[in-house]
């Protein structure tokens, strides 16, 4: 039953509760200081995507790009490898993520090299030799990792006044938007769109190395 | 075919959306509009995810402050234990609440074919697992949470105050304060409900997407306050529930009961199946739960037979001869099968 869902210690509201207990309202995650409960998935795994999956994504992405020749997108396997990842009922038991999203990366490419009509002959051998890179970060994997944070922070402070000012009182000090709204005497919506522009450019460059 | 839709594209739509519900809750139709985009391709899921876990900042990402923090000059667990109960009763149920976030320690009971086991529960509960079945419990302090894996069960539920007692399986939930049901997962994937005794709400599985997305979150799917699909079936009422087709949350729907078919269906918690007016080949069905072996019915005449009386349900011998005898037909052994024949 391991893979079952984690619903009991889940800090959540539960719906169910209501029918036999309707004074029960909803309850929220005490450290949430913002209305995510329309997030499709818990704040613990976002921060466990953030903690365990986000600084390897670089590394993944260097091994995904090495393997292109297959006739994949890397982009496309990342984005489907963070949907298993954050769909997967249980990461309690992951021991080593970095592994483990290296072969659900793997994974994702079989499948996709299997459906495209046309397999490059060498595909099929190197996709055997595929597993074998999945074992501790290189050096230059951790180098490139560190360099790369920097090329974030360089992208972040070349945004524009405003959005940079936004952002980072949202990303770095982890103020809600409201907040923020009324400390930069902005609309809400004008915040939103900010957050959402430095959210946007932090994507993109993220993990790619992208100049 | 369709254009797929570039990594960027999609980036950038995952982005808005965690800025929207970064900055407040979603209106009902946006909530429709994620559903709806969440569904159209998987990488939208894994870039929402993503984007959210990038938008952490480094207050979100601080270790979660531990519950219960237990200093050691702390009252003795007894009389904190007190003071929760007291605290409780007083204050609604803030404490239960936080008593639900412990983890249950799961317990999973099982019973081998031709099998039935009497399981008394803690709680004063019992349950009866019919022949290959599996029942899973995840108690807590707040909810008497079951999964029924596999099979069929019986549930006499004791009641205890503040803390339901709740029955999930993939296709529906039930939730009882008290009161006696027997819920049943049959092999062509619909799940009947029947009641003895009190009440019990019943509610069919949400679509999958629904259901992906409420097991994403951690907080499961459970009887929505309010929803349609959500029945209350009293003693005496059975009700079926079958997945709704493609991309449709589960269908409850209430059976006609003759009177006395409860408790007939029920006899096999004594280890036996009671027939009234069965054909033979609904009969066979049934013996088939209990066995290994099979009983084959060699002709359609004897197959649409009917049959009344009461069996052991292990005793496929003894049913074999009751036929024989009371329809004027033959039967012979062929390796794990007992053939009935003209």
């Amino acid at each position: 039953m391991r893979d079952a869902p984690p619903v009991d210690d889940a800090p959540v509201q539960d719906r169910h509760d209501a029918i036999t207990r309707p004074q029960d309202g909803p309850q929220r995650a005490p450290y949430s200081d913002a209305p995510h409960s329309d997030v499709p998935f818990s704040d613990e795994r976002a921060r466990w995507l953030a903690t365990h999956i986000l600084p390897h994504e670089h590394g993944l992405r260097a091994w995904l790009r090495s393997k292109s020749f297959l006739g994949f997108d890397a982009d496309d396997v990342v984005q489907e490898t963070y949907a298993i990842l954050v769909a997967k009922a249980c990461v309690a038991g992951i021991e080593n993520p970095r592994a483990y999203a290296f072969q659900t990366a793997y994974s994702v490419v079989l499948r996709l090299v299997r459906q495209s009509r046309v397999v490059p002959i060498a595909a099929v051998a190197d996709l055997s030799t595929l597993e074998a890179v999945v074992d501790a970060p290189s050096p230059e994997e951790v180098t490139s990792a560190r360099q790369q944070l920097r090329l974030i922070q360089d992208a972040i402070a070349d945004l524009p006044r405003q959005t940079r000012r936004a952002f980072v009182m949202r990303r770095v000090e982890g103020l809600p938007q409201q907040e923020i709204a009324r400390r930069m005497r902005l609309s809400e919506n004008t915040v939103e769109k900010h957050i959402t522009r430095g959210l946007k450019l932090l994507a993109e460059r993220f993990g790619r190395g992208e100049r | 075919m369709s254009v797929r839709q570039t990594a960027g594209a999609i980036d950038l739509a995952a982005t808005a959306w965690v800025a929207r519900m970064d900055a407040r809750a979603l209106t009902a139709d946006e909530r429709g509009e994620l559903e709806a985009w969440l569904a159209a391709d998987p990488r939208h899921l894994g870039a929402l995810a993503r984007a959210r876990a990038l938008l952490l900042s480094r207050r979100d990402l601080a270790p979660a402050p531990v519950e219960e923090a237990a200093p050691r000059d702390r009252a003795p667990l007894h009389s904190r234990r007190r003071l929760l109960a007291a605290a409780a009763s007083v204050a609604g149920l803030a404490a239960l609440g936080a008593g639900m976030r412990q983890p249950a320690a799961r317990q999973t009971y099982s019973s081998a074919v031709g099998e039935v086991r009497h399981i008394p529960l803690d709680d004063g509960s019992t349950l009866t697992l019919n022949t290959d079945s599996s029942v899973t419990l995840a108690y807590t302090a707040g909810r008497r949470l079951l999964y029924l894996d596999r099979g069929e069960a019986f549930f006499d539920v004791t009641p205890v105050s503040d803390c339901p007692f709740v029955v999930r399986s993939p296709l529906a939930q039930l939730a009882t304060t008290g009161g006696a049901c027997c819920a049943r997962l049959n092999g062509d994937g619909v799940m009947t409900v029947a009641v003895l005794s009190g009440k019990v709400a019943v509610e069919g599985a949400p679509s999958p997407l629904a259901e992906t997305l409420d097991r994403v979150t951690g907080r499961d799917w459970t009887l929505r306050l309010g929803s349609r699909d959500a029945v209350l079936v009293s003693g005496g009422q059975e009700v079926s529930v079958r997945p709704g087709g493609a991309g449709r949350g589960s269908l409850v729907s209430f059976e006609a009961v003759a009177p006395g078919a409860l408790d007939r269906a029920l006899m096999w918690r004594e280890g036996r199946l009671a027939f009234e007016g069965e054909t033979l080949a609904q009969a066979a069905a049934q013996f088939a739960r209990y066995s290994h072996r099979r009983i084959v019915l060699a002709s359609d005449r004897l197959a649409q037979r009917h049959i009344s009386g009461l069996f052991q349900a292990t005793d496929l011998d003894g049913f074999a001869r009751a036929v024989a005898v009371g329809f004027s037909a033959k039967y012979r052994e062929e390796g794990d099968s007992i053939v009935l024949y003209d």
